[in-house]
C-alpha cells in the first residue's frame, strides 16, 4: 500500500533559546555528520516501522517541511545528504519544500545553496519589524537585519513566507499596521501571525505571564481584527487562526496537519503520525479512538476557514452532529455551514476553543448515546 | 510510665466507661491523647495528634464526628489495676444523635472547659444530655498553662451556667501534660462502676457500626448482661436475623481480638454480617435463642435541614445511591430519598442535623467514595396551609405551591441562646434582629458574659446564621437552640431563571421582606461565580412572573490558542481537555455551564 505523507525534519539547534519558545531545541552548533548519522538512523526506524505496524511499503513524501530550532544552521551540503538518504527509503516527491531560517547570519549564497537543493519556499523567521519588539521578544537580530533578510529571501524565493509575533508590551494596532506595511513592501506570499503566548514553562510565562495574559485580553481581540482586515484588503486569505495567504500559497504541509492527514517527523522530538497513532522518539502518544479522531477532525479543522466536514466525523463515528447542536453556534454567528461542511467565521476564531469543547462535549455525548 | 499488662478478666466493679464532653477547641482531643499516653496504651513513638480521630476529615477540621471507643489500663493509686474505656464523642450541636449514642454507653463524663473561654451553649447541651442519661460529671478545666486562663471564672460559670459544683473541679493542661493523673483517679474514685449481670442472658447495646473489608460488618457495642464471645450465636432483636460471632475485640487503641466481652465492657464484635443495616445502631444483640426485652435505643433525631445532592456526573448516580446507603448506615442521623431536579438530574433529597452534619456528609460521600456532588441550598420544612383546606409539608422548593392555592405558610423557629463575651453583644443583637428574631432575654452570667435568648425562624439560621455569629464575635460566641414549633410566615418562593429557564435547583423560599434584598443578591453573586463562555446568559431572580434582578454576563469574546502543529497538538488537546476537566464541577443547564459555587452562592447572600 502506498501512503501520501507531509514530512518534517526538527532541527534542535539555536544560536540562542528564545524566551517565548517551547519547541525542543538546545543553543548549540549542530555537529553536521554527527547529527546527519542519527537522522539517518531515524529514518531507518521510522521506515521498518511503518512497515511493520502499518504495512505501508510505499512511502510517498508529499511535502518536506525543515523546521526548529534552526534549520538554516544546517548546510546545503547537509540537505543534499538528507534528501538523498529520504530517496533511499521513500517515494521522496514533495511538491512543497520549506526552510525556516532566521534574519542573522543570512546571506544571498546561502539562500541560493538551499534553493539548488530543491527548497520552493522560505519561511523567514522575522517576528517583529520593530526594534522595540525584537528588544521584548530577546531576539538576536534588529529590524534592519530583518529587513536585509527579506529582501535577500524575496531575491531567491518566489514563495516566501514570513513569521511575525504580536502582542508584545507597546504594540497596540497603530505599530502592528506599520509593521505589517513595511512588510508588504516585500512580495511576501504567505505570513503566520502569531499572538504572544507565554507558554507554561517558558520563561516568558515567568517574566511576563499575568501582565502579558491581562493585556491579551483586552488588546488581542482588537489585534486580530485589525490585522485581519488589513491583510484582506490587500490580497490575503485567513485560510487559519493564525495564517495569511495570497491564493495558492497556502503551506500544504501544514494543511496536512489541520486536514487530519498523516504525516512523519523526523529528528529529536519530531512527532509522527498515522493512522490512530501518534508519536515522537520512542515513546507513544496518543493512539486515537474513533472519537478522539473525531475531536481532532473538529479541533484542528476549526482552525481553517474552510473548517471541517461532518461527513468525516460521519465515517469515523457511524453518525452526524445534527443541526439542532450546531443551531446554537450558527445563531451566534460563530460558523456557517458550506454543504458538509462547517466552517468559523472570524468570531469563531476568536473563539476556537470555546467552540471546539461545545462540539467535543456535542459529539461525547452522542458518543455515549451510540449516536442519534 | 509503662503498659499495664493485665492477664485476668477485670472485675465489674473495676470497669469505668467515660465519655469526654467539650467545646470544640477545648482540648477534648488533646486531653484524650494525653490519657492514651500515660496509660501507656500508646507510646511516644506510636502517637500522633488527635489519635482518636480517624477519619482525615475530622484531623483536619480538628473535630469528632464518629464515636470512638478505646479501652486503656491504669494502674490506679489504690493498687489496683482498672480497666477505662473511653469513648468519644463529637462536640458540635449538629452531631447530638452521635453523642447521645456515646454517653449511652457510659457511666461518667468528664466535662472539659477551656480556661480562657469559659463554659460554651453546646458544651451545655452536652451536658444535659449526660444529665437525662444520669452521667457522673467531673469537671476538668484545661489550658491553665494559657496566660489568659481564668480559674475562679471559669469555676462561677461551670457552677453558675450549669449549676454543677465546680470546687473539686480538676486543673489541667493538656497541652502540658499537667493534671492527666488526677484526671485519672478522678474517673476511678468517681465514676461509678457499670451495672449489670454477667450471669444474665446477653444484652448488648450497638452504639456503632461500619463495614470492614476483611472482617464485614463490625459493631460497636456496650455488653450489658452477659457476655459476647466468638462462636456464640446471636440475634438483633429490631431483625431477628441470627449471626455466629466471628471476632470479638476492644481498641487498645488499636484493634486487639480479646476471648469475650462481659457486662460493663465496651468493645467490638465481627459475625460475617454482610450487610451494615443488619447491625443497626441502637439496636440490642441477645442471645439467639433469647428473648429479653431490648434496651432502651437512643433518642431518634429528625432531620431539620434539608438539601438535595447531585452527582455531577450523571452517570454517577448509581455510584452515588450506593455511597448514600453505605454512609447512612454509618450516620443514621441524616435521611435521603430520591430526588428528580430538571437542572441536575437523578439524585438524593437529604437530610440533615445541621449545616455542618450537611458539609459534614457531602465531603464524606466526595472522599470516602470519589464522588463529584453538587448540593441545593439548604432548606427547612415548612407547613402550607391551602385554600381546599389541606395541609402539606414542603421541604424542597421545587414543590413549592402554586401561590395561588396557598392560604397560609408556617415555619419552624428555634428558642436560640446565645453566650458572648458582652463586648459583641451590640452586633449580634443586629444580626438577631436582621434574621427576623425576636429577643426573649438577656442575661449577665458574669459582669463580661451575657447569655442572649431570641426565637428565631429556623431558615434564618440555616443560611449563614453561625458563620456570621463567630465572625461578628471573633469566634467567642456559641450557639445552643431548640425546636420550639411552628409560627406563621410571609413566606414566597424565588425563581432563578438562567436564559429564561428555570434552574429548579437554584430556587429558594424566602421571606417576602427580603425577597428583593436576597434576588438581587444572588443575581448579582451568580454573575461573579458563572464564569464568561461561548453564549450570552442572562440571570433573572423572579416571584411568579415577576422579575426583581436581572444581571447580564456577556460572552467570553477570545479564547484562542495562537498556533497548533503537528509536534504540539497532542498538548493543545489535553490543554483544552483539561479546562473541561476543570468543569467538572460544573453543571451545562442549557448551553449554560453553571460551577458547584453557583448552587453554594445561594448560601451566602
Amino acid at each position: 500500500m502506498t501512503e501520501a505523507v507531509g514530512l518534517y525534519f526538527h532541527v534542535p539547534f539555536c544560536l540562542k533559546k528564545c524566551p517565548y519558545c517551547d519547541f525542543y531545541s538546545v543553543a548549540k552548533k549542530p555537529e553536521e555528520k554527527e547529527f546527519l548519522a542519527i537522522i539517518k538512523e531515524d529514518i531507518r526506524r521510522k521506515k521498518s516501522l511503518l512497515e511493520e505496524r502499518f504495512f505501508l511499503r510505499e512511502i510517498r513524501i508529499i511535502t518536506f517541511y525543515a523546521g526548529g530550532g534552526t534549520p538554516s544552521l544546517l548546510s546545503q551540503a547537509f540537505y543534499e545528504s538528507l534528501f538523498s538518504e529520504l530517496s533511499k527509503h521513500f517515494i521522496f516527491e514533495p511538491v512543497e519544500l520549506t526552510i525556516e531560517a532566521n534574519p542573522e547570519g543570512l546571506t544571498l549564497e546561502k539562500l541560493s545553496g538551499y534553493k539548488e537543493v530543491g527548497f520552493n519556499r522560505l519561511s523567514l523567521g522575522v517576528q517583529s519589524l520593530a526594534n522595540r519588539g525584537l528588544r521584548f521578544l530577546s531576539r538576536v537580530h534588529d529590524a534592519k537585519t530583518a529587513l536585509k533578510a527579506l529582501e535577500m529571501g524575496a531575491k531567491v524565493f518566489e514563495n516566501l513566507s514570513v513569521d511575525l509575533i504580536y502582542g508584545y508590551i507597546g504594540q497596540g494596532v497603530k505599530t502592528l499596521l506599520k509593521e505589517l506595511s513595511l512588510l508588504l513592501n516585500f512580495p511576501v506570499k504567505h505570513i503566520s501571525l502569531y499572538e504572544l503566548t507565554p507558554y507554561e514553562g517558558t520563561p516568558f510565562a515567568e517574566r511576563f505571564g499575568e501582565r502579558q495574559r491581562q493585556k491579551n485580553l483586552r488588546l488581542g481581540r482588537k489585534l486580530f481584527l485589525a490585522s485581519h482586515e488589513f491583510l484582506e484588503e490587500r490580497g490575503f486569505i485567513h485560510y487559519e487562526i493564525s495564517n495569511y495567504a495570497k491564493p495558492s500559497y497556502f503551506c500544504q504541509h501544514n494543511l496536512l496537519y489541520w486536514e487530519f492527514k498523516p504525516y512523519l517527523g523526523i529528528g529529536p522530538g519530531a512527532v509522527s503520525r498515522i493512522e490512530n497513532l501518534r508519536w515522537k522518539d520512542d515513546e507513544v502518544l496518543e493512539e486515537l479512538t474513533p472519537l478522539d479522531m473525531a475531536k481532532e477532525v473538529i479541533f484542528m479543522g476549526l482552525r481553517m476557514q474552510k473548517g471541517f466536514s461532518t461527513l468525516q466525523i460521519k465515517r469515523l463515528l457511524g453518525f452526524s452532529i445534527p443541526k439542532e447542536d450546531l443551531e446554537p453556534l450558527l445563531k451566534e454567528g460563530l460558523v456557517v455551514l458550506d454543504g458538509e461542511r462547517v466552517c468559523p467565521t472570524l468570531e469563531g476564531f476568536l473563539r476556537h476553543s470555546l467552540v471546539v469543547k461545545y462540539l467535543w462535549q456535542v459529539v461525547e455525548a452522542l458518543y455515549k448515546e451510540g449516536g442519534r | 510510665m509503662s503498659r499495664v499488662k493485665v492477664e485476668k478478666a477485670i472485675p465489674q466493679e473495676r470497669i469505668r466507661n467515660f465519655s469526654i464532653i467539650a467545646h470544640i477547641d477545648h482540648g477534648k482531643s488533646t486531653l484524650a491523647d494525653r490519657l492514651l499516653e500515660f496509660t501507656g496504651a500508646v507510646c511516644e513513638r506510636e502517637m500522633r495528634d488527635q489519635y482518636l480521630d480517624k477519619l482525615d476529615l475530622e484531623r483536619e477540621r480538628g473535630i469528632t464526628i464518629k464515636a470512638q471507643a478505646v479501652r486503656l489500663y491504669y494502674q490506679a493509686k489504690d493498687g489496683e489495676v482498672y480497666q477505662l474505656n473511653l469513648i468519644d464523642t463529637p462536640g458540635h450541636v449538629d452531631f447530638t444523635y452521635e453523642v447521645s449514642r456515646a454517653l449511652s454507653a457510659c457511666e461518667g463524663a468528664l466535662l472539659v472547659v477551656d480556661a480562657s473561654q469559659g463554659v460554651e451553649a453546646q458544651t451545655l447541651a452536652n451536658v444535659y444530655l449526660a444529665l437525662e442519661n444520669n452521667l457522673e460529671i467531673i469537671p476538668v478545666i484545661n489550658k491553665i498553662d494559657l496566660p489568659q486562663a481564668d480559674i475562679e471564672k471559669t469555676k462561677k460559670e461551670i457552677e453558675e451556667i450549669i449549676g454543677l459544683p465546680a470546687d473539686d473541679a480538676l486543673l489541667v493542661s493538656a497541652k502540658l501534660g499537667i493534671g492527666i493523673e488526677e484526671v485519672l483517679e478522678a474517673i476511678v474514685k468517681r465514676i461509678p462502676p457499670p451495672r449489670g449481670n454477667r450471669n444474665a442472658p446477653l444484652r448488648a447495646l450497638v452504639f456503632d457500626s461500619w463495614y470492614d473489608p476483611f472482617l464485614g460488618v463490625v459493631a460497636l457495642v456496650r455488653v450489658v448482661d452477659g457476655m459476647v464471645y466468638p462462636g456464640q450465636k446471636i440475634k438483633f432483636l429490631s431483625t431477628g436475623k441470627a449471626f455466629e460471632v466471628t471476632k470479638v475485640g476492644v481498641f487498645a487503641p488499636e484493634a486487639t481480638s480479646v476471648d469475650c466481652l462481659v457486662a460493663g465492657e465496651v468493645g467490638f464484635i465481627a459475625a460475617g454480617i454482610k450487610e451494615i443495616r443488619d447491625a443497626r445502631i441502637g439496636d440490642t444483640i441477645t442471645e439467639a435463642n433469647a428473648n429479653p426485652p431490648p434496651l432502651p435505643g437512643f433518642k431518634e433525631l429528625k432531620p431539620v435541614v434539608f438539601a438535595g445532592i447531585f452527582p455531577v456526573d450523571s452517570d454517577d448516580y448509581e455510584a452515588l445511591k450506593e455511597a448514600i446507603q453505605k454512609l447512612w448506615l454509618n450516620d443514621p442521623a441524616f435521611s435521603y430519598e430520591m430526588e428528580t431536579s430538571a437542572a441536575l438530574g437523578f439524585g438524593f433529597r437529604c437530610g440533615f442535623q445541621g449545616l455542618l452534619h450537611m458539609e459534614i456528609v457531602q465531603e464524606r460521600l466526595e472522599r470516602e467514595f470519589n464522588l463529584n456532588l453538587i448540593t441545593t441550598a439548604p432548606s427547612v420544612k415548612y407547613k402550607v396551609k391551602l385554600r381546599d383546606g389541606r395541609e402539606i409539608e414542603v421541604e424542597n422548593p421545587a414543590h413549592w405551591p402554586d401561590p395561588g392555592q396557598i392560604l397560609e405558610v408556617y415555619e419552624p423557629y428555634i428558642r436560640a441562646e446565645i453566650y458572648t463575651p458582652k463586648e459583641y453583644l451590640g452586633q449580634i443583637i443586629t444580626l438577631c434582629e436582621e434574621k427576623r428574631g425576636i429577643q426573649k432575654e438577656i442575661k449577665f452570667i458574669t459582669p463580661e458574659r451575657v447569655v442572649l435568648v431570641y426565637e428565631l425562624p429556623f431558615s434564618e439560621v440555616v443560611l449563614d446564621f453561625y458563620d456570621k455569629l463567630k465572625s461578628y464575635s471573633r469566634g467567642y460566641a456559641s450557639l445552643d437552640y431548640q425546636f420550639i414549633g411552628y409560627k406563621p410566615g410571609d413566606l414566597v418562593k424565588m425563581d432563578i431563571l438562567i436564559n429564561k429557564q428555570p434552574v429548579d435547583a437554584l430556587s429558594f423560599i424566602v421571606h417576602r421582606d427580603k425577597a428583593y434584598y436576597r434576588g438581587r443578591e444572588l443575581a448579582s453573586k451568580l454573575k461573579e461565580v458563572i464564569p464568561r463562555q461561548l453564549f450570552e446568559v442572562v440571570i433573572q431572580a423572579a416571584i411568579g412572573s415577576k422579575v426583581i434582578a436581572r444581571e447580564r454576563i456577556p460572552p467570553l469574546r477570545k479564547d484562542v490558542l495562537a498556533k497548533c502543529y503537528g509536534g504540539d497538538v497532542t498538548r493543545k488537546k489535553k490543554l483544552l481537555e483539561k479546562q473541561k476537566e476543570g468543569k467538572k464541577r460544573l453543571k451545562a443547564i442549557g448551553e449554560v455551564e453553571i460551577p458547584q459555587e453557583a448552587f453554594l452562592a445561594v448560601l451566602k447572600i
